[in-house]
């Protein structure tokens, strides 16, 4: 039997001790090249029997992640339960009270056993959350929109442009009501308050519009960590479907969302999957609309990260015809606040 | 007392239970979770109430995973989470004051 203190803190920057612990990760079936991405865990804890690792856990963020236990000590879920409870508390004194977990889905009852409620399930993987905190609490903070045909975007909006104009115009056209679910992401250039500002301010005409946040259900850095760091692998592909299985079942159906409005992605392979994915998970319940790239009159592609450049550079000018006049306003007051 | 600020006490370990208390707006809500709900579920919700009322505590959200505590670990638990929660320092802490 074990009790705390026979849980240390892993420090995953020695060789050796990151050998042990990715022996064991193996083990339970987590390959070495996920175990590659340890720089970005907060914390390691590990739970030692004399100089053996026989159990693991790690947290990220608000995600506990990497959860491994030896075959010989599973003892009926006792040393998950002492590995979860110590890395709650590790958490907790960080302030972090709302937890998530991946897994995999055999292993989805044994975290409800300790108070975890399921969001959703894929074909491999379990989402589950506790704490102060959950998506039905999330859900009404949602103003209800009026009227039958529902839509939705998710925007990242870094910075809000024409783009991102011309596709809620087209939604709202031909929809009752349209949500727009801006990132919560905290990003070099443009808060997440800024960015939903500039949404609202240049979305203020619409009459059937509500612009909400995406909170940590819609791409955030928890639920979907590699959107931000652009890559397009197999573990990007997982997150994916998990993201489009999230909306579809919990957001969609609470919301009577119908359609789902995309840009279309020409310029970054990731995003191109994402919308591929969402075309694969979302119909029939949801049908997704991909809306072709805005372009400017000269047939330029519209596009925020050359707004970004554009403001970095100090050439706002070069980028005027691509964003509407409010956000247009805010990057010139804010590039002079900054000189 | 108001509760603003988040707190948890407790473990997931047999004979004990996890208690988080957070803020709320109207009243006690009380999500329990345990494996003996049908023959004790009354009795753990009577020892929360009766330790809140003890606090004056009366808007608070009690997210409670229990793993077969006993009455005094499941007091001893809620009281730290809303000792931590309050920032109450261990110096301060009333334990003769509040036997119930």
């Amino acid at each position: 039997m074990f009790n705390q203190t026979d849980i240390r803190q892993l420090f995953l920057k020695n060789n050796y001790v990151r050998a042990q612990w990715q022996a064991l990760l193996l083990q339970t079936g987590i390959e070495q090249s996920v175990t590659e991405m340890y720089q970005q865990l907060d914390k390691t804890l590990g739970l030692y029997l004399g100089d053996e690792l026989v159990g693991t856990v790690s947290y990220q963020m608000n995600v506990i992640k990497y959860i491994a236990v030896s075959e010989k000590h599973k003892q009926s879920g006792h040393t998950l339960n002492v590995l979860m409870s110590a890395i709650i508390q590790e958490m907790s004194q960080q302030g972090i009270f709302h937890y998530f977990i991946f897994t995999k889905r055999q292993y989805q009852k044994s975290f409800e056993y300790l108070g975890f409620e399921l969001i959703i399930s894929t074909e491999k993987i379990a989402v589950l959350e506790t704490g102060d905190w959950s998506i039905q609490q999330y859900l009404a903070t949602i103003p209800q929109g009026v009227g039958e045909k529902k839509a939705a975007i998710v925007m990242n909006a870094n910075p809000f442009t024409k783009g991102h104009f011309y596709l809620v115009e087209q939604a709202a056209r031909t929809n009752d009501w349209v949500y727009v679910f801006v990132l919560e992401k905290e990003q070099t250039l443009f808060s997440t308050a800024e960015r939903i500002n500039l949404v609202q301010q240049g979305l203020k005409n619409f009459k059937n519009v509500t612009i909400v946040s995406g909170g940590e259900y819609l791409i955030s850095p928890a639920t979907f960590p590699t959107y931000f760091l652009r890559k397009d692998d197999e573990l990007a592909k997982e997150q994916m479907v998990v993201d489009a299985t999230l909306f579809k079942e919990r957001i969609a159906t609470e919301l009577n969302i119908t359609t789902r409005y995309v840009g279309e992605e020409p310029l970054s392979p990731m995003t191109s999957s994402y919308n591929k994915v969402l075309k694969m998970i979302l119909p029939p319940e949801v049908a997704v609309d991909i809306i072709p790239r805005k372009k400017t009159e000269d047939n330029q592609v519209i596009s925020a990260s050359q707004v970004r450049e554009a403001f970095l550079n100090g050439q706002l000018e070069k980028i005027k015809h691509m964003v509407p006049e409010t956000t247009y306003n805010y990057l010139k007051s804010k590039r002079r606040a900054e000189q | 007392m108001k509760i603003a600020k988040t707190a948890i006490a407790g473990t997931l370990e047999s004979s004990d239970v996890q208690i988080m208390i957070a803020p709320n707006t109207e009243g006690i809500e009380i999500d329990l979770d345990s494996q003996v709900i049908e023959q004790f579920g009354k009795q753990i919700k009577k020892v929360i109430l009766e330790t809140l009322h003890a606090y004056q505590i009366t808007n608070a959200k009690i997210k409670v995973v229990d793993k077969g505590a006993l009455d005094c670990v499941i007091i001893a638990r809620l009281k730290t989470a809303i000792h931590r929660s309050l920032g109450i320092q261990h110096q301060e802490t009333p334990w003769e004051g509040l036997t119930k």
